[in-house]
């Protein structure tokens, strides 16, 4: 029997595609962080970018 | 901000238990709430002495915390939300509550069966009658001298620490008219250790530096275009029948109706999803959530101008 506390992962090594929706609002931080060109140009990529910082950030704290 | 010297006294009234007294405290002047004897709770209300309509909002304050503090705002209602006064001075002895509103005379009836006891809601609708407001105009108060605390349950009041002679300042950036008054459940609860006792309110004139530190805090804090007042108002027409009534034309106009959604793919390689799966449950059930809500986190800790008004950074999320 599985154990429920082991959370499912993924079972190939592949890249995935997250289909994220934001409203007009939420967009407009895209905009300004578009403006910054640090994050990259499309929207997919800023979101990218913003996650994987994050996480960076979230392992520097945790260190 | 430098230390405030107040100019010539102009007002200077002892108020006695359970009274109050609205008084006009105009741009750049002082407003002084002392202690006589320490350990009396003062219940304030404060309006726009130039359009009612705009009063203090203890619940945005509370925004800021479940008390208030030396150098923070009175911030009146929104969607005007602009300072109406600084405290310039607060001892700490002076505790401040914003989750108590004010005191009535339901509650004494309830507990004690007196259908007379005097109340914070009826003393300050007495005095600011003096001006033609009515019980109904009265607001939540902010209450100095109101030693709350609060649990997981809700809030409870101990100990007044008022000591003789503690004073608040409180310098006016617009013209208001402020109305303080001794609480009136003081006698019965421990809000101000079970036995009234009187206060002293005074006025100070404007001089040239509080007129300039009360012109500079406006300035700085009165400069938002989202701080809108009747002249951004699409009704400018203030309603004066007590019944409501549906408008047949009327059509509301909401902020950015309807919202426009946009589906946008975010690639990532597997290695990086197993970094993000190990948000799942708490940022989130999906991948779409996970992903947003760690997006959020990120521009709310990076890019979220954190004023000293707003919230502080603890409180970013929320």
């Amino acid at each position: 029997m599985a154990d429920k506390n082991v959370r499912a992962r993924p079972m190939s090594s592949r890249p995935a595609k997250v289909t994220v929706r934001f409203d007009q609002q939420q967009r407009k931080l895209l905009d300004f962080l578009r403006a910054e060109r640090k994050f990259g140009s499309e929207d997919g990529e800023i979101i990218r970018n913003v996650v994987l910082d994050y996480l960076k950030q979230q392992k520097k704290q945790t260190k | 901000m430098p230390t405030l010297r107040p100019g010539k006294c102009r007002f200077d009234m002892r108020i006695e238990p359970v009274s109050g007294k609205a008084v006009p405290v105009y741009k750049g002047e002082i407003l002084r709430i002392k202690q006589v004897e320490g350990g009396q709770c003062v219940d304030f209300n404060c309006f726009n002495l130039d359009d009612h309509k705009e009063y203090m909002s203890v619940g945005h304050m509370r925004r800021e915390g479940f008390r208030t503090a030396q150098d923070r705002f009175i911030w009146s209602n929104p969607p005007r939300y602009r300072p109406m006064m600084k405290i310039t001075h607060m001892p700490p002895t002076c505790v401040s509550d914003l989750l108590g509103a004010r005191c009535s005379a339901v509650p004494f009836e309830v507990h004690y069966g007196i259908k007379d006891q005097p109340n914070c809601q009826d003393t300050l609708a007495e005095a600011a009658g003096e001006y033609g407001l009515t019980p109904d105009d009265i607001h939540d108060s902010l209450n100095f001298w109101m030693n709350t605390e609060w649990d997981h349950v809700g809030s409870y009041t101990v100990w007044n620490t008022g000591r003789p002679d503690d004073y608040v300042d409180l310098l006016a950036l617009m013209n208001v008219l402020a109305v303080p008054v001794t609480c009136g459940s003081g006698n019965l609860w421990v809000t101000s250790n079970f036995s009234y006792k009187p206060i002293q309110v005074q006025v100070f004139e404007a001089t040239r530096q509080t007129a300039a530190a009360a012109e500079r805090e406006w300035k700085q804090n009165c400069a938002l275009k989202t701080q809108r007042t009747v002249k951004d108002f699409k009704n400018k027409k203030i309603k004066t029948s007590p019944e409501l009534e549906p408008d047949p034309n009327y059509k509301p106009h909401f902020v950015n109706f309807p919202i426009e959604w946009k589906n946008i793919e975010v690639e990532f390689t597997s290695e990086q999803m197993l970094k993000i799966w190990d948000y799942r449950g708490t940022y989130g059930d999906t991948d779409e959530e996970v992903v947003r809500t760690l997006f959020f986190h990120w521009y709310l800790e990076n890019r979220k101008k954190h004023g000293l008004r707003w919230y502080n950074k603890r409180q970013s999320h929320a």
